[in-house]
């Protein structure tokens, strides 16, 4: 009897480490409560407040905007600091001469998408023509190409801080013969509340054909070129950032007229680039005779003529690289004045094209669209300078194609296309006299913007 | 008694020549136990009153008789009964014929034959008109009780000796004093009838003592004779007198002593002294009952209300003092004690109730036992033959080595506080805990209006003593958290095992256990102090279960609740061992698991009501919220995971022996039981491995630290394997050897992995950075940003140089953490100047971004109103905000300094006082401080 009684105790005694055995097991077979903290991706911002910086002068007017009216904006002039009562305000489209270096506005509103534009007439003795620009932002780079710093054509680089501590940014500058080391490039201080301009012909003089790279070290700066030839090409225009270097490009918004089209093409890299070109044009997308296959030398701007194979309407340039490359089109329609076709990317919200611009006049330009992908739809709708919607029509773009449009509206203020698809806008005018022409790379108004996901503990 | 006559009939007395009269008072009160004796003893003195007169005041106690017998009625004046001491003497002095001197006598105070000679024989100097004997315990012993009296600041009568200082001619030397005892008081009969006698205001107690203070004012000489001697039985003071109704209370005695200290203290000191006297009355009252000691606590109370409601009486006494008073204080002062000497009593005093607290078995009253070092009966027995101190004492050899090794193990932790993984540094000094639990909002970065932690209490009762220093009480935790453990553990293990040196390794075991997990080189604070504290918890419950009683219970309670509110998970695991306890000891220990389990709830309260809100936040411990990660492996082999763990396959061989342990039928009930809890610590740690907490509202989900039940584990383990030692002595020579080495492999290997090691990494002696020095002088709150754009954004808020201990388990409202949260998203987002208005609006005024992601750094660099300022390490980046915190920098309101629920400091306060009144009634019950009744035995001669 004591055996198997012996027994049974034995193993109600080793049911104890056996209820420990099955407690481990189960907490095996059961998930883990203890994860790796996983990657947060950034999600999207309503943007609630937004600054820009415009050039200003006495032949320049600004104009200033939104998708939906803010709820109040500010415009300083620089450097006086004074405010412009003009651009105030964020519920009309504004218009107005700045008498100052330049102009801050600072807008605030739920997503209105504040966008700001400058024009003008260049005086003769700078080559004249018909400037029309964006007010950019603050930038964190800018890419800026189809600069020159000799041969009569001369570049300016202006800078604004838009705040009160001072900036700093570094340039790198790049010609046809590789990177130039420039003298004073690096930490260009930019003091608070004012615009430097910086004459490329003083940090690298005697240069043609320039490439340059806005880097922001500190501060709060915004970057756009003020482009003046008197040479083979005349005219002058104000240049806006690139897209950054990539293996993709599309250059948008090239106008009509097959004479005087120049492809320059940045190689930041080491590395030789080969890149194919092909033309995005009314009918289709195709590889013009000539510019099958471009070599860019690594750390090299060069520029290549468009040839007549690529066809005289307005079109896009796609470029494929196997290195990372920027470009922009210069363009010479008439003798009298030309333009830059940026390269830009495809529209992500509502964008804005400014009709009215004061004494520029309010002659609606022509639209530049094209869709590098699929085929897409753009609706345009032109509003008055309160805000009220006058007329909306909706544009096709057929896949792998260009199209051009004039929206017939009179009295509009400015235009607002929202695109479905991806497409790549731009804006051409002709204004201002015989043969002036200035290009408008169009970029989405800042609605959203990607905010990172932000954690308190 | 003969032997000391003699010595003094050698004396030389010219007085004799010319004797002074003296007429004796001898006032008697229901004293026949020992007027026998004294009349007895008046019969032999070499020197003899001229006349006498006796007072008695009402004795029923046949006293009247026998002093009728010894005097005569015509020398027998009777009183009523409640008739003061003073007006006593008064009626038997308007009896007596005039005398050169008054001799005051008491009915329990019996004279040597030389007594009146010896103190006529000092006396007799010039400008002496009070003397006092040499005065000894009743009836004839040689312990002195006074020689001469004087009163402190407080109001204590202090006679210089110590308590039962024998008399050995140490005190012989007649000196000036303040005051003598009536006993035996020899006083010029003018300065007696100048001073108007005694006061009737105080008709008992300190009326010698203001005797002899206003006839030191009147410009006279008080002296002590020691040639005569005294002996007192003390009767009135040590209420060994038999009492009717008219006696003076209890309370009369201090009332007394603040009537004499203010009738006497001059201007302009009596306005500090009267305010002082009646705040400390107060903080007397407090601390009698926190030393339990109630009666005379309300003794003190009406002492106070009898002396403050009547201060007409006051005035009187202080204005009939006036007109005698011809010298000033000043020319006296040194007939009083230093001023220090009260603080040295009360000094005394607090020693005493925490010896009673924490020893109780040193003091008379039964109360808990020890848990700190001490001698156990068994520890104390030197052993015969042992020569070394090994032998005789080895677990007092053992703690002398464990904390050696302790500071050797430490050693790169003695250099300053104590900083690093999850242990914050202290504060400033203790102020900063009290602080902490008082104030209404917390200034932690963000303001916070929470509940403050509340092993936040103990460590500022801990540190109070070193108030500067409050890092001394962290340092002493962590550093010798190993020879801490060992001696709750020993204590413990005394009850559970009567096997000497079995039960010290098991003790040394589970202490290098604690380290063994990593707790203390991941500054788990939390996770030491409950480990210190678990064998405290068993072996109280232990005893509660032998002993059951609501003392004991609350006492668990009391523990379980210091466990819990170190490490939160302590009260689920005190939850399980009480059902097993429950389960174990049946239903006759019910009730007191009720007191045991409602205890630690109700003084964690609201506290752990707010941490409960969130279930698995139980699983944070005091210090930061730093996850643990231990495997199931680690936790099999008492390790919790993470820095600082030592090497798992020395538990190998305590999972061997434990489950061996189970083998021994004998011993099997025990080891089951030790199993049943190791159960539990391995059921609770490993269910931390499958959830999940978030500190704080949207902040990152922690994974639990599992250092507790895995301490639990071990313990539980390592308790089944000494239980089954009985089992194992009796056995084969190579069983016992082979159990031995293994047993021996843990704490020897863990003890040596531990010297090498050291107790430090990640926790460390000096204070870790968390912002720029520069940046934390600022006046304002520092926003730290860490992470990258791209994979989300870490952000914090800290208060000059970071938060201390405390105040990591303070989260901010979750209205301030959205808007801070939100605020910092859009600055990343849009650069604007508004959200920086906002973030100065929240007490803001830097960020500082410690290992810059660089787009990060981009964004923040866009915005205006910050500003780029320098900073310590290349890779880290500060901006500043240009208009400071608070505003200035944009838009923003400023956001009002949030407030607490008005109840919050009421539910603090009354919080404490839960503590406060648990171990209050924990604490043996005192009773009435009056010294023991003299016996009647005579002292033998050597």
């Amino acid at each position: 009897m004591s055996g198997p009684r012996n027994l049974i105790d034995v193993l109600k005694a080793a049911g104890l480490p056996l209820v420990a055995v099955a407690l481990v097991l189960v907490a095996a077979l059961l998930p883990a409560g203890g994860t790796r903290d996983a990657d947060r991706p950034p999600t999207t911002v309503d943007v609630t407040q937004s600054s820009y910086a415009c050039p200003a002068g006495s032949v320049i007017t600004v104009a200033s905007g939104q998708v939906a009216a803010g709820s109040g904006a500010t415009a300083t002039a620089l450097p006086s600091r004074e405010p412009d009562e003009a651009l105030s305000g964020a519920t009309a489209w504004r218009t107005g001469i700045v008498d100052g270096q330049g102009v801050v506005v600072d807008q605030q509103g739920q997503a209105s998408g504040a966008v700001g534009f400058f024009a003008g007439t260049a005086p003769r003795s700078g080559g004249g023509g018909l400037v029309v620009g964006s007010c950019p932002g603050v930038v964190d780079d800018a890419w800026l190409l189809g600069l020159g710093s000799g041969n009569r054509h001369l570049s300016t680089l202006i800078l604004t801080n838009l705040a009160g501590s001072p900036a700093a940014v570094d340039l790198t500058l790049w010609g046809p013969e590789g990177r130039i080391d420039a003298v004073d490039a690096d930490g260009v201080v930019i003091d608070p509340y004012s615009v430097s301009r910086i004459r490329l012909d003083e940090l690298a003089a005697g240069e043609p054909e320039l490439a340059v790279h806005v880097e922001r070290r500190r501060g709060s700066v915004s970057a756009v070129v003020n482009d003046t030839s008197t040479a083979t090409f005349k005219g002058t225009e104000p240049v806006s950032s690139a897209t950054p270097p990539s293996r993709e490009q599309v250059v948008g918004g090239l106008v009509e007229g097959a004479a005087g089209r120049t492809l320059m093409v940045l190689n930041p890299g080491t590395t030789t680039a080969r890149v194919d070109v092909e033309v995005v044009g009314d009918k289709g997308t195709f590889t013009p005779t000539g510019l099958e296959q471009i070599t860019v030398k690594g750390g090299t701007v060069q520029a290549f003529t468009v040839p007549a194979s690529a066809g005289a309407g307005a079109q896009a340039l796609r470029l494929t690289s196997d290195q990372p490359v920027s470009a922009t089109v210069r363009m010479m329609p008439t003798t009298d004045d030309f333009a830059y076709a940026e390269s830009s990317t495809p529209l992500e919200g509502p964008a804005v094209v400014p009709v009215a611009l004061g004494d520029q006049g309010d002659d609606v330009p022509q639209l530049v669209l094209t869709a590098p992908g699929a085929a897409a739809t753009v609706e345009v709708q032109a509003f008055a300078a309160d805000m009220t919607p006058i007329r909306a029509s909706t544009v096709t773009v057929d896949a792998g194609t260009t199209t051009t449009t004039t929206p017939k509206v009179s009295g509009a203020a400015y235009l607002v296309l929202r695109p479905t698809g991806e497409v790549v806008a731009a804006a051409t005018y002709t204004r201002g006299g015989k043969g002036a022409v200035s290009s408008l790379a169009l970029a989405a108004a800042p609605l959203r913007v990607l905010g990172p996901q932000v954690r308190l503990r | 008694m003969d032997e000391v006559g003699e010595e003094e009939v050698g004396a030389t007395r010219h007085w004799l020549d010319d004797p002074p009269s003296v007429g004796a008072v001898l006032v008697a009160h229901n004293g026949a136990r020992w007027l026998p004796k004294v009349l007895a003893s008046f019969t032999h003195m070499f020197h003899a009153p001229t006349a006498w007169q006796v007072v008695d005041v009402g004795s029923t106690d046949g006293s009247t008789e026998l002093l009728v017998d010894f005097f005569g009625p015509e020398r027998v004046t009777r009183a009523p009964v409640g008739t003061g001491f003073g007006d006593a003497v008064r009626l038997g002095v308007a009896e007596l014929p005039p005398t050169d001197w008054l001799w005051l006598l008491h009915d329990d105070a019996s004279v040597l034959p030389g007594t009146l000679a010896g103190l006529l024989d000092t006396a007799s100097s010039p400008g002496i008109a009070l003397v006092g004997p040499k005065i000894r315990e009743w009836p004839s012993l040689r312990r002195l009780l006074e020689v001469g009296l004087t009163i402190t600041s407080t109001g204590a009568r202090e006679t210089g000796l110590e308590t039962g200082e024998p008399d050995a001619g140490q005190h012989d030397r007649p000196r000036d004093v303040l005051a003598v005892n009536t006993a035996g008081m020899l006083v010029r009969r003018d300065i007696w009838d100048e001073l108007g006698g005694l006061d009737p205001d105080l008709p008992l107690h300190f009326d010698d003592i203001d005797f002899g203070w206003r006839l030191a004012r009147a410009g006279h000489r008080t002296r002590t004779a020691p040639t005569a001697v005294l002996f007192h039985a003390e009767s009135s003071r040590r209420s060994t007198r038999a009492h009717v109704p008219g006696d003076q209370p209890h309370w009369e005695q201090r009332r007394a002593a603040l009537h004499t200290l203010l009738a006497n203290t001059p201007m302009p000191h009596f306005v500090w002294q009267y305010v002082r006297l009646f705040v400390g009355s107060l903080v007397r009252v407090v601390g009698l009952l926190v030393g339990k000691d109630p009666e005379a606590a309300g003794d003190e109370l009406l002492a106070l209300r009898a002396t403050y409601l009547h201060p007409v009486r006051l005035l009187r006494a202080r204005r009939r003092r006036a007109r005698t008073s011809r010298r000033s204080h000043r020319e006296i002062r040194d007939l009083f004690p230093p001023y220090w000497l009260p603080y040295q009593h009360g000094y005394d005093v607090v020693r005493e109730t925490v010896t009673a607290l924490v020893k109780p078995e040193s003091v008379l009253s039964a109360g808990r036992r020890s848990t700190t070092l001490d001698q156990a009966p068994d520890e104390a027995v030197d052993l015969d033959g042992g020569p070394s101190l090994l032998l005789r004492r080895p677990w007092l050899v053992t703690v002398a080595m464990l904390v050696v090794l302790s500071a050797v193990a430490g050693r790169s932790l003695l250099g300053g506080v104590l900083d690093g993984g999850a242990l914050l540094p202290p504060p400033a000094t203790a102020g900063g805990w009290w602080g902490l639990l008082l104030e209404g909002s917390h200034d932690v970065g963000l303001s916070s209006t929470a509940l403050p932690p509340l092993f936040a209490l103990p460590l500022a009762v801990a540190s109070t003593p070193v108030w500067f220093a409050p890092g001394l009480v962290v340092t002493v935790l962590m550093v010798f958290a190993v020879p801490l453990a060992a001696l709750t553990a020993h204590r413990l293990g005394r009850q559970i095992s009567p096997h000497r040196i079995p039960r010290l390794v098991w003790a040394v075991a589970y202490a290098l256990a604690v380290v063994a997990t990593g707790a203390v080189a991941q500054g788990r604070i939390g996770t030491v102090v409950t480990l210190v504290v678990l064998p405290i918890v068993v072996n109280t419950a232990w005893q509660l279960a032998e002993q059951p009683g609501w003392q004991l219970a609350l006492r668990l309670g009391i523990w379980i609740a210091v466990a819990a509110s170190f490490a939160p998970v302590a009260l689920v695991l005190g939850l399980a061992g009480l059902l097993v306890l429950w389960w174990s000891e049946g239903r006759w220990v019910r009730r007191q698991l009720v007191v045991a389990l409602v205890t630690p709830l109700v003084l964690l309260g609201p506290w752990l009501a707010q941490r409960a809100l969130r279930p698995w936040q139980l699983w944070w411990e005091a210090g930061l919220p730093v996850g643990g990660g231990a495997e199931m492996h680690d936790i099999v082999l008492g390790r919790a995971g993470g820095p600082g763990a030592a090497p798992s396959w020395l538990s190998v061989a305590l999972l061997v022996l434990a489950v061996l342990a189970l083998v021994p039928r004998e011993t099997r009930g025990g080891v089951q039981l030790a199993w049943l809890v190791a159960l539990i610590g391995l059921g609770v740690a490993l269910a931390g491995t499958l959830v999940t907490y978030s500190p704080t509202d949207g902040a990152a989900d922690v994974v639990p630290w599992v250092g507790v039940p895995t301490g639990l584990w071990v313990a539980g383990l390592l308790t089944a394997v000494l239980l089954a030692v009985p089992a194992v002595v009796d056995r084969s020579r190579p069983v016992v050897a082979a159990a031995v080495v293994t047993a021996l492999v843990l704490p020897i290997g863990t003890a040596a992995w531990w010297v090498v090691r050291g107790s430090d990494d990640p926790l460390d002696d000096q204070p870790r950075a968390i912002v720029p020095a520069f940046v934390a002088d600022r006046p304002g709150s520092t926003l730290i940003l860490t992470g990258t754009i791209a994979a989300g954004v870490e952000a914090r808020v800290v208060r000059g140089d970071g938060p201390f201990l405390g105040q990591e388990a303070v989260a901010p409202s979750a209205d301030d953490t959205e808007r801070v949260t939100r605020a910092v998203r859009r600055l990343l987002a849009q650069s604007t100047a508004a959200e920086v208005a906002e973030l100065a609006a929240a007490g803001i005024d830097a960020v500082y971004a410690p290992s810059a992601d660089p787009e990060l750094v981009r964004r923040v660099d866009a915005t205006p109103t910050l500003e780029p300022s320098g900073s310590d390490d290349p890779d880290s980046r500060v901006w500043t905000l240009a208009g400071g915190a608070g505003g200035g920098a944009g838009t923003g309101d400023v956001a009002e300094e949030p407030s607490a629920p008005w109840w919050h400091r009421p539910l603090v306060g009354l919080q404490a006082l839960l503590w406060l009144v648990a171990i209050v009634l924990t604490a043996p019950v005192r009773r009435r401080a009056d010294p023991a009744p003299l016996g009647d035995a005579e002292e033998v001669p050597a």
